[in-house]
């Protein structure tokens, strides 16, 4: 066994640790803690997926304390999982950097280390979920992940920060109990929970035609289930509440993170579970394609009506969740074209919510779109920041945007003539709506308007917030610029996923 | 549709209509706490349907005597047990998140009503 193999149980432990840790300490050391814990894990995916691409060997697979499989619990990993599990991490790091300032004021200050604390086990759980391979522990993190997003909702413990954290919960409920049972009825109809094995039976099962009814409905209800928790269309009515109402690192870490989360595992059940003939067979891909489509357009109208930056936002999450639902609708070919609009999406989102709420301070404190004209004079890192996720988001040159509508509209080419049509031209209206509403805002935000008042804080405080939106900003250039390397990584992957 | 074979997997269909039972009253009832009790109903509906399908009839349990093993077709699986063990303690968890949520929004708004807390979160958000 090669050294970098230890790294991904490590990274899931270090972060459990990490979050008992938290807990235990005061603010100011808990969050050293937890920022120098992720940088660990981002070096250490880093170096996984380099071992992985010098030794060109592919996947392997890690049996925790050297047990095999059906007694112990398996590890699997291979780009693609080192791959996200790097960004993840990155990802959360800049949140909790930008969001400090606005965690201590908005909560109880005393209770920082809690917040930092469920970050890492959030993160862990995010980490198990990516490496796990084994469908029962995927559900239990998934669990533990509904149950930090929820905290992460509540914490700033204002009425509408709780009311929105309950109906997350409610209905994150429905989508585990959905998936749940599905997971207990593919275990009751092939008595395997590891992937490979299940891979094997489902496949016997495809081919004697036997169970077709049943595997039918397993699919379904799991990509019901996963769909109703990462949020796509018909099941978006937490969306709008829950991703404005927390504190904005909370924001950021739900729609760029927490969604992701979900939307991969469901990507790994299709691949490494049912294989996409299967879900064929079922029909589900219809389901995904009418959903994500409806969302896609659903989202963008929403987004157009909203008064405030951060429902816009929010909203906005709606319909690029319809886009990465849109690339697994599209089968095999538009896996990749998912994965890379959920990388390119996570680091856009993130940003658009951080630096928001920067503009929301430069704004006088309020982020209706009406009082944030010439915000962008009084605090013009924060807005170029703000404008190069929103331009991501429309899909214009030289963001990571642009990449992912290109690669799922050249997908689509590949599919029969209606989807085609109903791609091409969804997609072309949703860039049309985009650039209404989100050129609209930075119209607004540039524009000169009430004098230039100094902001509050000293530039000193807010470097560190800065520094996280150039990061982030840096991804969303990067997608656009390493587009080509991105992607190979990316297929190469999901070759071996 | 057979009939008899409905009755063969009594257990089974029992815990369908409970978990869908659990699912209706979760999603349409208004008040917390029955929503919570739908949610505890729909978990234990599934480990219902998980405990029958592990127990096998005129088999003990799978726990082995040193002394005198026996082989492993004397006994239940055992996995359902171990999955049903897990699936309760997150089930606690989340009942447990739940209601300190719902003392949380009482302690707020003096009311269970989602609609109603919804409403007035809304206004003090205005």
């Amino acid at each position: 066994m090669l050294w970098w193999q230890n790294l991904p149980f490590l990274s899931i432990l270090l972060c459990l640790l990490a979050s008992a840790g938290c807990s235990l300490l005061p603010g100011r050391i808990s969050r050293h803690l937890a920022r120098g814990v992720l940088l660990l894990c981002i070096l250490g995916s880093a170096s996984l997926t380099a071992g992985l691409l010098r030794s060109g060997s592919g996947a392997f697979v890690f049996w925790m304390g050297h047990f095999p499989a059906p007694w112990g619990n398996e590890i699997r990993a291979g780009v693609l999982e080192g791959v996200c599990a790097c960004l993840f991490p990155l990802i959360m790091l800049c949140a909790l950097t930008a969001g400090r300032g606005a965690l201590a004021e908005g909560t109880a200050s005393r209770r920082e280390n809690l917040y930092d604390a469920v970050c890492m086990l959030l993160m862990s759980a995010l980490l198990a979920q990516v490496y796990s391979n084994d469908l029962f522990t995927c559900y239990v993190f998934l669990e533990i992940m509904t149950l930090s997003a929820c905290a992460l909702i509540a914490f700033r413990n204002s009425g509408p920060s709780l009311a929105a954290a309950i109906r997350y919960m409610v209905l994150n409920l429905v989508g585990s109990g959905l998936f749940l049972l599905s997971l207990v009825l593919l275990y009751d109809l092939t008595g395997h929970l590891l992937m490979e094995n299940l891979h094997d039976s489902v496949r016997a099962l495809a081919a004697d035609g036997a169970h077709h009814r049943s595997l039918t409905i397993i699919i379904a209800l799991m990509t019901v289930g996963l769909c109703v928790k990462s949020a796509l269309f018909p099941f978006h009515s937490w969306v709008p509440d829950a991703y404005s109402a927390g504190v904005p690192s909370s924001n950021a870490i739900l729609s760029s993170l927490v969604s992701k989360g979900y939307i991969l595992l469901l990507l790994k059940v299709y691949v490494r579970v049912f294989g996409w003939d299967t879900v064929l067979a079922s029909r589900v891909d219809l389901l995904l394609l009418g959903f994500s489509l409806a969302a896609v357009i659903y989202g963008s109208l929403a987004a157009m009506r909203a008064a405030h930056l951060s429902r816009m936002t929010a909203w906005s999450s709606v319909a690029q969740i319809g886009y990465i639902f849109l690339g697994l609708g599209l089968g095999t070919g538009g896996y990749a074209a998912a994965v890379f609009h959920l990388i390119s999406h996570a680091f856009a989102k993130s940003l658009l919510f951080l630096s928001g709420d920067r503009l929301r301070e430069a704004g006088g404190g309020s982020d209706r779109l009406a009082d944030l004209t010439g915000a962008a004079r009084r605090d013009p890192v924060s807005a170029v920041c703000w404008s190069a996720a929103a331009l991501s988001m429309v899909g214009l040159p030289f963001t990571g945007g642009l990449v992912s509508k290109l690669l799922l509209g050249m997908e689509a080419l590949h599919h029969s003539l209606p989807v085609r049509i109903a791609v091409l031209a969804v997609l072309a209206l949703s860039t049309l709506l985009n650039v209404c509403y989100f050129l609209r805002t930075l119209l607004v935000l540039w524009s000169p308007g009430r004098e230039a008042s100094p902001l509050r804080e000293s530039g000193r405080r807010l470097f560190p917030v800065h520094a996280a939106c150039g990061v982030l900003a840096l991804g969303v250039l990067g997608t656009f610029l390493g587009a080509s390397p991105l992607l190979e990584l990316l297929t190469r992957g999901l070759a071996q996923f | 549709m057979n009939l008899s074979m409905l009755w063969e997997n009594r257990p089974q269909a029992a815990a369908v209509i409970l978990f869908g039972i659990g699912l209706a009253t979760l999603l349409l009832n208004q008040n917390l706490i029955r929503k919570i009790i739908g949610f505890s109903f729909m978990d234990s509906a599934v480990f219902l349907f998980l405990a029958s399908e592990g127990y096998i009839a005129g088999r003990a349990a799978p726990i082995q005597n040193p002394a005198s093993p026996l082989p492993a077709s004397a006994f239940v699986n055992p996995i359902p047990a171990g999955l049903v063990l897990t699936g309760i303690v997150v089930s606690v968890s989340v009942t447990a998140l739940m209601l300190a949520l719902t003392v949380r929004l009482w302690q707020r708004y003096h009311t269970l009503n989602l609609d109603e807390i919804i409403r007035l979160a809304r206004r003090e958000e205005e």
